[in-house]
């Protein structure tokens, strides 16, 4: 038997503290090398079995299309440089290259254009349509994946080092079609800008004129790039960046990727916007708070706790909310409550009015129109029509009035004469489907005529015998009377059209809590090279400003001029 | 009785210190797992494929596999003491020196052999590697068949040499029972284990002639993808057990009794 020092019980009982000390350094270099902010890496089940939904194939008719605008500009190419799309901080990448999905979650037929516009994109002061479509020609882009090249970005020209005045972003909302709706990606720091107020005054009344809304999403994501003739000064800053010395290289997690806001810009209805809005908020909080892998409490991104550097990035803001230009109208909600001496003859099929837009217009045929019959029974009648608009009502003091009508009376010629043999040979009168459509009138002896509309010119006649005072409504909706004097009606057929006007409360409150504009400025400290630093204001350039205009025109759109909301249409036949 | 009993305690008191030694070191290890790096790396984790949206499910889920991982490191850390401790009972067989040392090396192989089976396994039911999962497939069915068979050609070529050498003076001192005790193993194990070479066999077979897809497709929500550096040191604390179990045969063994490098705390285990 061996004594205790010539064993080897320093192995027996050393190696075991030896494998866990060299586990605790394997854990720490782990730890180390980790990025926490980096979510698992997707697996690839392909081989396992269908993962991929089936594709909807678009329907043409429930298609919902929506323009992408994507600015471009060199200050943009900073969100875009960054490898991964993976990432916590890389959000606007992962937006950008997930928008068709996104889109597709807002509606499941809508179907993207993508154009692209740059701090030199001009087309603010265009009245033109034409024009605007052939700038939209130009500016499309056939995929998005075009935008997540930073390549693909404009580089910095001679136009922004010399210090421009760019009105990219009033020549975007000017060029938009207003047809479907829009959204705009930017960072509202067009390099070189100096905007005067009077550029967005065009676009921004071609939009609220239109009873169409403006929504902005405010957003931030990792940035690291160069802000170029940053404040309009000539002098480029780096932000986010390292320049890759080696002092900032150990401290690069201090400079790198560092948070800087971006915009969607959302033009539509106001169902549209509230849609689209949320879903580009649901993507976005989707996407920070399910790849954070990090500890909140602990650890530190950009001098920033990850807790608050995602309650930052998760802050939105939408304009929209307090102070919606519209409320959405619709179709059904406006209809006759009663009728008081009518027939009526045509039942509304209620047609699905687009929000904002009138309920019907001129080219809408008598499909859909109520019709009512108005028997000459004798000459002291007075037919009363009630009708209703109750919009939905989600905000202050709007009202609704109606303070005029136009009536068009309509020529009815027949185009087709048919026999119903049916009748002849047993009595029966056709079955209702056969007739009791617009444009039927049964005649006797079996027979129905087929009618056809014609406008005929108005006579000088004022059809004085139309009468509609000018009511006014609260947020709840507007009831307007339509009497028609039955005894000095001449007969015919007429169309009755019935505007609402909405007027805007124009005691536009204020912003309220504008301090997030500044938490979500740049400040001073994020900025480095060229050693201008101290020369550099600790405010973005144009957020505050750019939306003070979109509120400005709003309030001015809305108290100067009624927004036209719905407009009624009701056919009256006189016999 | 108490005279036999502490001999006993001091014989093996060697042995008793190194295996206390281990547990805690073990214990040490799992707490600053759990304790300190877990809800710095782990906490916010996802499972792999989560359905789950609701932020409230997503945290029960994750505590839930939290729990699972570590009642699976607690009971390997259990099946490691077990099997260091059967290992050490092969002292009581009384073999000559020559035929101990042999049994106790294979013995000892085998019992690794066993372990990284139940250590492959184990991975395989919590983790999967990211950058292929189909390499995954192929790793743990081609791990767990070689382990198994190395396991098997241990305790094989144990029994073979039992056989062989019965006949030889120096190797017969209880053959009888160390070879009662192998074969009982050996038939227990193959009956135990064909059937999970059996069923990785049948993985890569479907997989290479019949294009099949593995049966991994019903991946639960708990399994962990280890995409990042640190994820990794989930699976190489098994390691760390392997090695525990490794330097404590290696070094609180019986063998080391029987051989000339065998000290004098070690020596517990007679003849």
């Amino acid at each position: 038997m061996k004594k205790l020092k010539d064993t080897k019980w320093h192995f027996a009982h050393g190696w075991p503290v030896v494998v866990l000390v060299v586990l605790i350094v394997a854990g720490l270099v782990l730890l180390k090398q980790s990025n926490l902010f980096e979510t698992r890496d997707p697996i690839n089940f392909a081989a396992f079995g269908e993962t991929a939904a089936p594709a909807v194939t678009p329907n043409p008719a429930t298609q919902d299309d929506l323009d992408v605008w994507v600015d471009t500009s060199p200050s943009m190419a900073g969100f875009v440089k960054i490898g991964s799309s993976d990432r916590v901080p890389f959000v606007y990448r992962f937006l950008l290259e997930n928008m068709d999905a996104l889109v597709k979650a807002y509606s499941p037929n809508a179907v993207p254009t993508y154009y692209q516009f740059d701090s030199q994109y001009s087309l603010a002061g265009s009245d033109s349509d034409a024009e605007r479509a052939n700038a939209r020609t130009t500016h499309a882009v056939a995929e998005s994946a075009a935008f997540t090249e930073s390549s693909n970005y404009t580089a910095k020209t001679d136009a922004i080092a010399a210090g421009g005045s760019s009105s990219a972003l009033p020549s975007v909302l000017n060029t938009l079609e207003l047809d479907k709706p829009a959204l705009i990606l930017t960072d509202f720091e067009a390099d070189g800008l100096t905007l005067p107020s009077k550029e967005y005054q065009k676009p921004l009344s071609r939009i609220y004129g239109k009873g169409l809304c403006v929504s902005v999403v405010a957003m931030k994501g990792a940035y690291s790039g160069i802000l170029y003739n940053y404040l309009n000064d000539g002098d480029n800053y780096a932000y986010g960046t390292t320049n890759n010395s080696t002092k900032q290289m150990i401290e690069k997690n201090k400079y790198q990727y560092r948070a800087r806001s971006f915009y969607a810009v959302i033009v539509g209805t106001g169902r549209q916007c509230a849609e689209l809005s949320a879903q580009m908020i649901a993507a976005y909080n989707n996407f920070c708070t399910r790849r954070i892998v990090a500890p909140f409490a602990h650890l530190t991104h950009a001098d920033m706790r990850v807790e608050d550097f995602v309650a930052s990035e998760t802050a939105n803001y939408r304009l929209n909310e307090q102070y919606a230009p519209v409320k959405s109208v619709d179709g059904k909600e406006a209809s006759v409550v009663s009728a008081s001496g009518m027939t009526r003859i045509v039942e509304a099929t209620p047609t699905p009015a687009v929000d904002g837009a009138a309920v019907s217009d001129t080219s809408t045929t008598s499909n859909g129109i109520p019709q009512y019959l108005i028997r000459k029974k004798s000459d002291l009648q007075t037919a009363t029509l009630t009708l209703r608009v109750s919009p939905p009502s989600e905000s202050y003091a709007d009202t609704y009035a109606s303070d005029s009508f136009a009536v068009e009376p309509i020529g009815l010629s027949v185009i087709k004469q048919n026999h119903v043999e049916a009748v002849n040979a047993s009595g029966v009168t056709p079955a209702a489907t056969v007739y009791d459509r617009p444009g039927i009138l049964l005649a006797r002896g079996g027979r129905y005529v087929e009618l056809t509309e014609k406008e005929i010119q108005p006579a000088e006649a004022g059809y004085g015998w139309f009468t509609c005072p000018e009511v006014k409504g609260d947020a709840n909706g507007v009831t307007l009377t339509l009497k028609v004097n039955a005894a000095e009606a001449a007969a015919g057929l007429y169309r009755v059209k019935l505007p609402v006007y909405c007027l805007h409360d124009t005691r536009v409150k204020g912003q309220g809590d504008e301090s997030w504009i500044d938490e979500w400025t740049v400040k001073q400290s994020n900025l480095s090279g060229n050693g201008k630093v101290q020369n550099t204001a600790a405010k973005t350039a144009n957020l505050q400003q750019q939306l003070e205009q979109f509120r400005i025109q709003n309030v001015k759109q809305s108290g100067q001029k009624p927004v036209q909301i719905a407009e009624l249409t009701v056919c009256i036949e006189i016999q | 009785m108490w005279k036999r009993f502490s001999g006993w305690l001091v014989r093996y008191s060697p042995s008793i210190i190194l295996i206390l030694e281990m547990t805690f070191l073990y214990w040490v290890a799992l707490a600053l797992l759990f304790q300190a790096v877990w809800p710095n790396a782990y906490s916010n984790a996802e499972p792999v494929q989560s359905v789950l949206t609701a932020a409230a499910d997503r945290m029960a889920e994750r505590t839930a596999f939290r729990t699972n991982l570590q009642n699976a490191l607690i009971w390997m850390g259990i099946a490691a003491l077990i099997l260091y401790v059967i290992y050490s009972a092969n002292g009581m067989l009384h073999m000559s020196h020559d035929a101990h040392v042999k049994f106790s090396k294979r013995f000892r192989g085998a019992t690794h052999s066993c372990y990284f089976v139940l250590m492959v396994n184990v991975c395989a039911d919590y983790f999967v590697l990211p950058w292929a999962n189909q390499g995954w497939i192929w790793l743990r069915s081609g791990l767990t068949v070689l382990g198994i068979l190395l396991y098997l050609g241990f305790l094989i070529g144990m029994g073979a040499g039992y056989l062989k050498n019965q006949s030889t003076e120096k190797y017969r001192s209880a053959y009888l029972p160390a070879a009662s005790l192998l074969f009982s193993v050996v038939f227990a194990t193959l009956m135990k284990t064909f059937d999970g070479i059996g069923m990785a066999l049948r993985d890569i077979w479907q997989y290479i002639f019949l294009h099949r897809t593995i049966p991994q497709i019903s991946l639960p929500n708990t399994y962990y993808v280890l995409s990042q550096p640190v994820d990794y040191l989930l699976p190489l604390t098994l390691l760390f057990l392997w090695l525990l179990l490794y330097l404590a045969m290696k070094f609180a063994s019986p063998l080391a009794a029987n051989t000339s490098e065998g000290g004098r705390i070690y020596s517990a285990v007679k003849l």
